[in-house]
C-alpha cells in the first residue's frame, strides 16, 4: 500500500482565501490590534493576488451546501502513464445536485477540466445517481452526501515541462427546499516524475466501481434490451424489455432528456424470473418539429455484487414529415 | 317509463365512464382550452381565470425564495415585462404554489418586489399540478379565446444570473408579441428550468 497524500497537497487557491478571512475574523473577533493589522494586510495582499473575482466566488462558496473540490489518482504525473482527475462535491445532508439527467425539473452538474496542450481529457465520467420523488411526483436523478465526476488525463509521451497545472470548472444546481445554483474555479498543479505515484487510491476505487457499464461491456447484468416504439400522432408509448444475468431487485429505468421531448409514466415491472418491461410515454413539446432520434437511459438495480446500472440506449418517436411546399 | 330509466341510467353510466379520461383531459395542454381555477390574492380576494374571459393571460409559477425568480426581479425585469403588456390589456398573475406559503406572505413580498398584480395563494399545488408546472418560474401564456398558446421556460439561459437576461430570448414576450400582432407563436413549448416547486408532501 502506498502513502497517500492528505487533502492538504492538493488545496485550492480557494481553500487559502477561505483560510485567511478566518484567521482575520477570529483575531477580529479578539478585538486585537496591531496584529489584526497585520493579518488584514496580508489578507489585502492576497486579494489583490487573487483578483476580485475570486474573492466574490469565496463568499460564495462559503455560504453553500455544496463544496467542491479538486483530487487527482496520482500526487505526480508521469509521461504518457494515464491517471485520473475528478471533482469531488461534498453536499450537505438533506440537500442534492444532479447527475448528467436531472430528471423532470432538475439541471445537469457540469464539470470541465483543462490541462496543458498535449495532454488529452477523456470524456466525464457520472456515477449512477439515485432517483428522488419529489412531492408532487417530480422525479429527479442525482446525488446525496458525495459524488465523484471524473476523467481520464492522458500525458503525451514527453513531458517538457516540470509542473502540470489542471484546472477544473464545476457548475451545479444544489436543492434541497429551495434550489441555489453555484460554481467554482478549482486548480492544482502537480509535479512531473519518472516513477509511478499513485494517490487516492481507495476514493478512485470507490468511485469508479459506480460509474455505469455499458451493455457487452464487463461486469453489467442485463442484455436482450429491445424497445417497441407505438406511435400515436406525435406521441408515443415505448416498451423497453430486457433480460438479466441474474437475480436483481430495485430495478429502475433513468432516461435522458431532450429539449423537445417529454417522458413521463415510467412503469418498471417484472414480467418473469429475469424478464423485465419498462413503460415510458415521450410526447414532443409542442411546436418542435426535430429531436434526437434515440436517447440514453441507465437502468439501475440491485445485483449480487450490490447497487449498480448499465447505459442503454432507446429510440424515440418519429419527428413530423417536413411539409413540401 | 322503463325506456326513459334506462336512458336516464345510460346517460348515468356513461358520464360516470367519462369522468377519469375527463380530469385527465383537463390538465393544461398548449393548444387547448387553459382550465380554469379560482384562488385568493394577496388581499384575500377571489380572483378566477374565467374573470378575464376576452383577454390574454399570463400565469407565472412564482417563488420569492428561488434564485431563478429572483433572477428576473431584482433589476425589476419582470415587473417591467408585464408593465409593458399592461397598457396592451395584458392581465399577467402570478402564482404563489409553494408548500407553506400564505396570503400574508404573498401579499409582504408583493410589496417589497413592488408588485402591483395578483399573486395567488396556492400552497395547495393544485393549479401548479393542473398546469403540469415542475419549476418556478414557470409561464403560460393565454390568449383571448381562452386557448393555452405557450408554456415553459422563461427564457432561453437557464441561469439564476440576471446579467445574462440581456442575451437571452424571453419566450413569454416572444409569445405575447406574436399574439398581439396575430402572427405564429414560433416556440409555443419549452422545458421549464429554475427551482423544482415545492409542493405539498404526498
Amino acid at each position: 500500500m502506498l502513502p497517500m497524500p492528505g487533502w492538504h497537497d492538493l488545496v485550492t487557491s480557494q481553500d487559502i482565501l477561505e483560510y485567511r478571512t478566518t484567521v482575520v475574523r477570529l483575531s477580529g473577533d479578539g478585538g486585537g490590534g496591531l496584529t489584526v493589522k497585520l493579518q488584514l494586510c496580508v489578507f489585502m495582499l492576497v486579494l489583490g493576488v487573487m483578483g476580485a473575482a475570486a474573492s466574490a466566488q469565496q463568499s460564495a462558496a462559503a455560504s453553500s451546501p455544496v463544496t467542491a473540490e479538486l483530487v487527482a489518482s496520482v500526487e505526480a504525473v508521469k509521461a504518457g502513464e494515464p491517471f485520473m482527475v475528478a471533482v469531488r462535491f461534498n453536499i450537505q445532508p438533506k440537500w442534492h445536485i444532479y447527475w448528467k439527467h436531472g430528471g423532470q425539473a432538475g439541471i445537469p452538474t457540469e464539470v470541465k477540466f483543462e490541462l496543458p496542450e498535449g495532454f488529452t481529457v477523456g470524456e466525464v465520467a457520472y456515477p449512477v445517481p439515485i432517483k428522488f420523488v419529489q412531492p408532487g411526483d417530480i422525479i429527479g436523478y442525482g446525488y446525496e452526501n458525495e459524488a465523484l465526476l471524473m476523467a481520464y488525463v492522458t500525458p503525451p509521451e514527453e513531458l517538457s515541462i516540470r509542473e502540470v497545472p489542471i484546472k477544473a470548472r464545476a457548475k451545479w444546481l444544489v436543492c434541497a427546499e429551495t434550489c441555489i445554483p453555484g460554481r467554482q474555479d478549482l486548480s492544482m498543479t502537480l509535479p512531473v516524475t519518472d516513477e509511478s505515484r499513485p494517490a487516492n487510491a481507495a476514493l478512485f476505487a470507490e468511485w469508479t466501481a459506480r460509474v455505469p457499464a455499458v451493455i457487452d461491456g464487463y461486469g453489467q447484468l442485463i442484455t436482450n434490451v429491445k424497445t417497441e416504439v407505438r406511435q400515436d400522432g406525435r406521441d408515443a408509448v415505448n416498451t423497453t424489455t430486457f433480460s438479466a444475468f441474474a437475480t436483481l431487485s430495485d430495478v429502475d429505468f433513468y432516461p435522458a432528456g431532450d429539449p423537445g421531448l417529454r417522458i413521463e409514466d415510467i412503469k418498471v415491472e417484472q414480467t418473469g424470473e429475469k424478464e423485465f418491461r419498462v413503460t415510458y410515454t415521450i410526447s414532443p413539446l409542442a411546436g418542435f418539429k426535430q429531436w434526437a432520434r434515440e436517447l440514453e437511459a441507465l437502468v439501475v438495480y440491485t445485483g449480487p455484487a450490490g447497487r449498480h446500472g448499465t447505459m442503454i440506449t432507446f429510440p424515440t418517436p418519429e419527428p413530423p414529415a417536413e411539409k413540401q411546399n | 317509463m322503463r325506456f326513459a330509466l334506462t336512458s336516464l341510467f345510460a346517460v348515468v353510466l356513461m358520464g360516470v365512464l367519462a369522468m377519469p379520461a375527463a380530469a385527465e383531459e383537463q390538465k393544461a395542454k398548449v393548444g387547448e382550452k387553459a382550465p380554469n381555477f379560482t384562488l385568493k390574492d394577496q388581499s384575500g380576494n377571489e380572483v378566477s381565470l374565467s374573470d378575464f374571459a376576452g383577454k390574454i393571460v399570463v400565469l407565472e409559477m412564482f417563488n420569492e425564495q428561488c434564485p431563478f425568480v429572483v433572477k428576473h426581479y431584482r433589476e425589476g425585469h419582470m415587473n417591467a415585462l408585464a408593465n409593458k403588456y399592461k397598457e396592451q390589456g395584458v392581465v399577467w398573475l402570478a402564482i404563489n404554489p409553494t408548500y407553506g406559503s400564505t396570503i400574508e406572505s404573498n401579499k409582504a413580498i408583493a410589496e417589497k418586489w413592488n408588485i402591483d398584480r395578483p399573486i395567488l395563494h396556492d400552497a395547495e399545488s393544485k393549479v401548479a399540478k393542473l398546469y403540469r408546472a415542475t419549476n418556478t418560474p414557470h409561464m403560460y401564456v393565454i390568449d383571448q379565446e381562452g386557448t393555452l398558446r405557450y408554456m415553459g421556460a422563461i427564457d432561453s439561459n437557464r441561469s439564476a444570473k440576471t446579467e445574462d437576461i440581456d442575451g437571452a430570448t424571453n419566450y413569454v414576450d416572444q409569445a405575447l408579441q406574436a399574439l398581439l400582432s396575430g402572427s405564429e407563436i414560433s416556440t409555443p413549448e419549452t422545458k421549464a428550468y429554475g427551482c423544482t416547486i415545492k409542493f405539498p408532501p404526498n
